[in-house]
């Protein structure tokens, strides 16, 4: 392929959007390229400049309070809920059964799938109501000797807490999990003006080693030297999250082991 | 108590937040907008079918924002590009590299809000938000095609708008 013919797919290239094949073709064509090579080069040192900035604009502290408020006033308050009453009773009673059906298969899957991925739902749940709730740190602190140690004789492990700061992850905090029966310690890292929660828990199931995006969430699992598990969730896209993973673990799983 | 609208929606407000303010370019009228939309949205929630709850809003703070745009007048969404049309013929064909330059972060927050709004709106939300391209092509309302070159546009305007007068003074 020509020089011509790769340049449009050097962005696609670094954003990691590019199918195996073409990819493929791209990376081929870079070895033998100088051109295209300092092309995708710039294209780097753009996003580098773009992730150094503090470009994100976080909503001002008081417009959550204001969305909950006047949501409070809106005369349709029940618009949230998802059942309609239907006006025949034979209606309802099908309405009634094909929901207790319904509720019991999505148990029945929701159960399945929590298993078989390693909490994602109960994950991507804390996630999202540590912030919706505010309540993100029980412990708020950058030093891991501070963290560490706060979760002795509140969760029966010790998870690693790595001190990131000069990988550009910096530590805030932690605070403890319930998922169903089992106790998690989470710890919660920066990354510019984003938040990463990393659960950790004793006795498996094992969380998906391949992101997974689960309600425009990302999470990415591991299994740790001292036998812990654990996952990263954030909003965070896939690359950075597999950045961060590789910095928590000391570990490039893109490398051949 | 929190409501499941406000469990599922509220941790996304800072992306809907950063959204409208790249679109609007000032505080007052994101946080209007960002309002409308949340109110929207509960309104619009039985009809979502759970998901990407981040898209899903995003698409209805974007088009809050292009309504309060058209409406302000300030600036029109670009018409849309034709790449057979116009192609690359009054863009340079490269990028030259940045590595040497301090890149100040008003020159480049400056540089960024003056893109026009189609190449903008799709660089910050993949280079900010961290939105796939999927994700953006269906906040967007645009093919993943169109999501690529507006991308790619978009780098190429803003690099060359870092450089600036300033490129001459480097010598390669």
């Amino acid at each position: 392929m020509t020089c011509e013919q790769i340049r449009p797919l050097l962005g696609s290239h670094l954003d990691e959007e590019l199918d195996v094949v073409h990819d493929a073709t791209v990376v081929a064509h870079l070895d033998t390229c100088p051109h295209c090579t300092r092309e995708l080069q710039a294209l780097t040192e753009l996003r580098r400049t773009l992730q150094r900035s503090p470009l994100r604009r976080a909503a001002p502290v008081d417009l959550a309070a204001q969305i909950r408020r006047q949501l409070a006033a809106e005369p349709a308050a029940h618009a949230g809920r998802v059942v309609r009453f239907p006006r025949r009773w034979s209606q309802a009673f099908a309405l009634a059964a094909s929901i207790a059906l319904a509720g019991a298969i999505g148990f029945q899957l929701g159960r399945m799938r929590s298993e078989r991925i390693g909490f994602t739902d109960d994950a991507t749940a804390s996630f999202v109501r540590a912030r919706a709730t505010g309540r993100l740190y029980e412990v708020a602190s950058s030093s891991q000797h501070t963290v560490k140690p706060w979760f002795a004789g509140r969760v029966d492990f010790s998870p690693a807490v790595p001190d990131l700061a000069a990988q550009g992850f910096p530590l805030l905090g932690g605070r403890v999990e319930r998922f169903g029966t089992r106790p998690a310690a989470a710890l919660v890292y920066g990354r510019r003006q984003h938040t990463i929660d990393v659960y950790v828990w004793r006795d498996g199931p094992a969380a998906s080693e391949a992101p997974v995006r689960e309600a425009g969430f990302t999470l990415l699992g591991w299994k740790g030297e001292d036998g812990l598990f654990y996952v990263a969730v954030s909003d965070l896209a896939a690359p950075e999250l597999m950045e961060f993973r590789r910095q928590f673990t000391g570990v490039d799983a893109s490398l051949p082991q | 108590m929190t409501s499941p609208f406000e469990q599922t929606m509220l941790p996304h407000l800072d992306a809907a937040y950063n959204l409208a303010h790249w679109l609007l370019r000032n505080e007052q009228d994101a946080r209007d907008s960002v309002q409308e939309a949340y109110l929207r949205a509960f309104k619009a929630f039985h009809g979502f079918r759970g998901g990407d709850g981040r898209a899903w809003l995003l698409t209805i703070v974007r088009n809050v924002c292009y309504t309060h745009l058209r409406r302000m007048q300030r600036q029109l969404p670009t018409e849309p590009f034709d790449e057979n049309q116009h192609g690359r013929v009054n863009e340079p064909a490269e990028l030259a590299v940045l590595d040497r330059q301090e890149i100040d972060h008003a020159r480049l927050d400056a540089a960024l809000t003056a893109l026009p709004v189609d190449l903008r709106e799709v660089l910050v939300l993949h280079e900010i938000e961290g939105l796939a391209y999927k994700e953006i092509a269906a906040v967007v309302g645009i093919p993943l095609g169109t999501v690529m070159s507006r991308l790619s546009r978009a780098r190429l305007r803003l690099n060359r708008a870092l450089l600036g007068p300033a490129q001459s003074e480097e010598c390669p």
